[in-house]
C-alpha cells in the first residue's frame, strides 16, 4: 500500500540523495506484468544512472522518478515512457498512442514541473506547470486514464 | 516551362535570421541528446526509425537564450560528413533527421480565447560557431567546410507552454517514414574517410 514515506514531498523541500534509489517502491503493485516490471526496474536504473553520470542534477532524476510513480500509481500497467534526458535537466518523458500525446518534464533547483497533453482526433491540446506536492495535473489525469483504452487511430499497448 | 536542363542556382548563406530558400532540405544530426541520454522505450522507437516530440526539446540551459534555435543543416551546402565533423565527430550516439524545410514551415500552435496563434516556424540561416581552442569558454565562427549550411529552426520556443508542445508535436509528425536514422560504425567510418580526404 501507499507509504507515507513515499508521498512526494513539496518541491522546496530538499530530498536526501538517493531518496528515490532506494528498495521497492511502494507502487510496485502497480505493475501488470513480470515483463513490466523489469521495464519498470530498468527505467529506474536509468533515472539514477543519467544522476550519477551528472547528465542531470540528482534532483532532477529524483523529480522523474516521482512523476514516474504518480502516472502509474494513476494508471496501473502504464507503460515507462520515452525518455530524453537533456544536459543539466530537464528529464523530458513522452507517450504516444498515435491519438495522444502526454508530456511530462523534471526541472532542475525550484522549477516546477511541466506538462503537455494533446488529442490528435480532436485537435485539442493544454499544458502548463505543476508542483508534484500537488500531484499531476487534472488533465494529465483524465488522458493517462484514456491512454490505454483501445481506439481506432492508433496501438493501444504503449508508446506509438 | 521545365526542360530537366536548368542549373540549380547555388545557394548562398544569408545574413543571420534570414530564411533559407523555400524547397530545400535540412538534417538535423546528434550528439544532442546523446543516445546514452534515453531510456530502453527511446532506443524502441529509434530502433523504429520514429521521432517523438521529446526529440526536440531544448535543454535548460537554450531556454535561457532570447531565441533559442535547434540546430540544423541545410543539405544543398553541408554533407551529413562534414556535419558529424562539425558538431564534434562523435563516433556513437548519432542520430540523424531529415526536415523538409516547407514541411517546417508550415507547423504553427493554433490559438486559444486567450492567446493568438504563434507563428509559423521557420528555418533561418545561423552562424556556424566552434569553441575557441585558446579559449574554452568563448565561440568563434566556424570556417571549416560545409560550415555555411548551418541553420536553425526557428519559433519552437514561443507562445504558451501548451502552445510549445503543440509546436514540438507538429514538428515530429513532418517526420517521416526513413527520415530518422541512427547512424552505424559503418557510416560514421565513411564520414571520417570522406572528411580526411577531403
Amino acid at each position: 500500500m501507499f507509504d507515507v514515506a513515499w508521498q512526494v514531498p513539496p518541491r522546496t523541500s530538499r530530498m536526501p540523495a538517493g531518496w528515490y534509489f532506494g528498495d521497492a517502491s511502494p507502487f510496485d503493485e502497480a505493475v501488470a506484468s513480470p515483463a513490466d516490471a523489469v521495464a519498470v526496474e530498468r527505467h529506474h536504473e536509468y533515472l539514477v544512472r543519467m544522476s550519477l553520470d551528472k547528465v542531470v542534477p540528482a534532483e532532477v532524476s529524483a523529480k522523474a522518478r516521482a512523476v514516474w510513480e504518480l502516472a502509474r500509481k494513476a494508471v496501473p500497467g502504464l507503460p515507462v515512457p520515452i525518455a530524453v534526458a537533456y544536459d543539466g535537466g530537464p528529464i523530458h518523458y513522452t507517450w504516444d498512442n498515435g491519438r495522444q500525446v502526454i508530456a511530462l518534464e523534471a526541472l532542475s533547483g525550484n522549477q516546477p514541473c511541466e506538462w503537455y497533453v494533446s488529442d490528435r482526433q480532436s485537435g485539442q491540446f493544454d499544458g502548463g506547470d505543476f508542483d508534484l506536492s500537488s500531484g499531476l495535473p487534472e488533465p494529465v489525469l483524465a488522458t493517462l486514464n484514456e491512454y490505454l483504452l483501445p481506439h481506432p487511430t492508433g496501438p493501444t499497448d504503449g508508446n506509438r | 516551362m521545365a526542360t530537366g536542363d536548368e542549373q540549380a542556382t547555388p545557394i548562398s548563406p544569408g545574413s543571420d535570421g534570414t530564411p533559407v530558400p523555400a524547397g530545400t532540405a535540412v538534417i538535423r544530426l546528434g550528439p544532442k541528446p546523446p543516445l546514452k541520454n534515453l531510456n530502453d522505450p527511446g532506443h524502441a522507437k529509434l530502433a523504429l526509425g520514429q521521432a517523438w516530440e521529446g526529440l526536440f526539446a531544448f535543454s535548460e540551459s537554450e531556454r535561457k537564450l532570447a531565441s533559442p534555435r535547434l540546430s540544423v543543416w541545410l543539405t544543398a551546402l553541408t554533407t551529413p560528413a562534414q556535419a558529424w565533423l562539425l558538431v564534434g565527430a562523435n563516433w556513437k550516439n548519432v542520430i540523424l533527421v531529415n526536415l523538409r524545410v516547407d514541411q517546417v514551415r508550415i507547423v504553427f500552435a493554433p490559438g486559444t480565447a486567450s492567446t493568438p496563434e504563434t507563428p509559423r516556424l521557420d528555418v533561418v540561416w545561423e552562424q556556424a560557431t566552434t569553441v575557441d581552442s585558446n579559449d574554452p569558454l568563448q565561440r568563434i565562427s566556424e570556417t571549416r567546410p560545409g560550415c555555411q549550411g548551418h541553420c536553425g529552426i526557428d519559433g519552437l520556443y514561443r507562445g504558451t507552454k501548451a502552445q510549445r508542445g503543440k509546436l514540438r508535436e507538429l514538428l515530429t509528425d513532418t517526420v517521416q517514414p526513413g527520415d530518422l536514422v541512427v547512424l552505424t560504425d559503418e557510416q560514421i567510418a565513411q564520414f571520417q574517410a570522406a572528411v580526411t580526404s577531403a
